[in-house]
């Protein structure tokens, strides 16, 4: 059964919707993404924006996404940065823009 | 009637009295069309019920022979007209990316007011068209996906409450028709197109700028950046069609974007924000 639910195992990795799906805008605060599929307009804040690229180009695993976000953002990846990274793929997922993928 | 509005013809068949007179006073520089020809709205207003004409008389607003309305007061068939109008191109026209917006234009560029709750847009809209400017129209920015530019449908403006003593005020010159008391948006009166506007209703215009407006009774006028994602947001999420357009409107919206500057507008006073525009656009 595939797990679609961030968090539940820490190998489950995350891939953004390939870029042929959306259609994206981008303007220096935000980035406007229309998903081919659902017919829907999404306005992703810049962490969120780099997520869905991040995740576009690879598969990752929460760790590996909120270490790599981490790193764009020159933060510390703590534990409170990690629920905040988990929170935001659960965003990306219910709005279909992420999946489930393969474990690495 | 037969004539064109911007880029649709109407085929108005009505009997009621009162309407014609109304008719030929606030479309009277819209030439009338003669000949064979296909109408993008056929539109007849009649009493639906002639035997209680007497008693109680009323218009029905007809579409290609439907009703999609209650009927209204007969004396109140020039609003019932206008609304209805709207209500046929909001539900028919897709070809065009429709954003529920004013607009007006000086040199070839157009400004956007976009309609929001208490916004004062057609009280702006009026005062920019009586001051030189011209109306593309008061309710509907008719975007085309294909080339970016905006369609004029200049037609009369319907001015509600006290903006109608604000605006006979600021524009005496002004053609306005009758006044329709306890209309269903309250009193209503509708000021005509400027001649130029008329005259020009078939050149487009290229966006170069959206204003949010919104009235404050004696604010001071004030003028703020929005970012264009926001604005994209607020346009869209008030536009008639965005959703039926799929990607060809975020296509449409998103390069209508890049190419205007968005802000807010407060607004208390109408001399005063005529001049800032006219500043904020040289």
């Amino acid at each position: 059964m595939t797990q679609t639910t961030p968090g539940h195992s820490e190998a489950l990795c995350w891939r953004g919707l390939p870029p042929e799906r959306l259609l994206r805008e981008s303007w220096d605060e935000a980035s406007l993404v229309y998903h081919r599929d659902t017919g829907e307009t999404h306005l992703l804040g810049p962490l969120a924006d780099q997520a869905l690229l991040l995740l576009q180009e690879a598969p990752l695993n929460l760790d590996q996404l909120a270490a790599r976000l981490a790193d764009l953002c020159e933060i510390q990846a703590d534990f409170q940065w990690r629920q905040r990274i988990e929170a935001l793929v659960a965003e990306l997922a219910a709005l279909e823009l992420v999946e489930a993928a393969v474990d690495q | 009637m037969d004539f064109e509005v911007g880029p649709f013809r109407v085929l108005l068949k009505t009997r009621l009295r009162g309407m014609v007179a109304v008719f030929a006073r606030l479309y009277a520089d819209f030439p009338l069309q003669e000949g064979e020809g296909i109408h993008d709205f056929n539109v007849e207003l009649i009493d639906p019920a002639p035997l209680r004409r007497k008693l109680r008389p009323q218009s029905h607003f007809l579409l290609d022979g439907q009703a999609p309305f209650e009927p209204y007061p007969q004396d109140h068939a020039f609003p019932l007209f206008e609304w209805g109008l709207n209500y046929a191109i909001a539900t028919r026209s897709h070809s065009w990316c429709l954003l529920h917006s004013a607009v007006v234009e000086k040199g070839g560029r157009a400004l956007l007011l976009p309609a929001l709750p208490g916004s004062g847009k057609s009280t702006l809209c009026a005062a920019l068209m009586q001051r030189g400017w011209r109306l593309l129209s008061d309710e509907f920015g008719i975007l085309d996906p294909d080339t970016g530019l905006l369609q004029p449908m200049p037609r009369p403006i319907p001015l509600k409450n006290h903006s109608i003593e604000v605006m006979q005020n600021f524009a005496p010159d002004g053609v306005f028709g009758p006044r329709f008391p306890r209309t269903r948006k309250g009193d209503v009166v509708h000021l005509a197109p400027t001649p130029e506007s008329v005259a020009r209703q078939h050149q487009t215009a290229q966006p170069a700028w959206v204003l949010f407006p919104r009235y404050r009774a004696d604010a001071a006028t004030r003028i703020t950046p929005v970012a264009p994602t926001q604005a994209f947001v607020r346009l869209s999420n008030n536009a008639f069609n965005y959703q039926l357009g799929g990607e060809r409107a975020f296509r449409a919206l998103a390069t209508l974007i890049r190419r205007v500057s968005c802000h807010d507008l407060v607004y208390g006073d109408l001399e005063d924000v005529v001049a800032r525009i006219e500043d904020l656009t040289q």
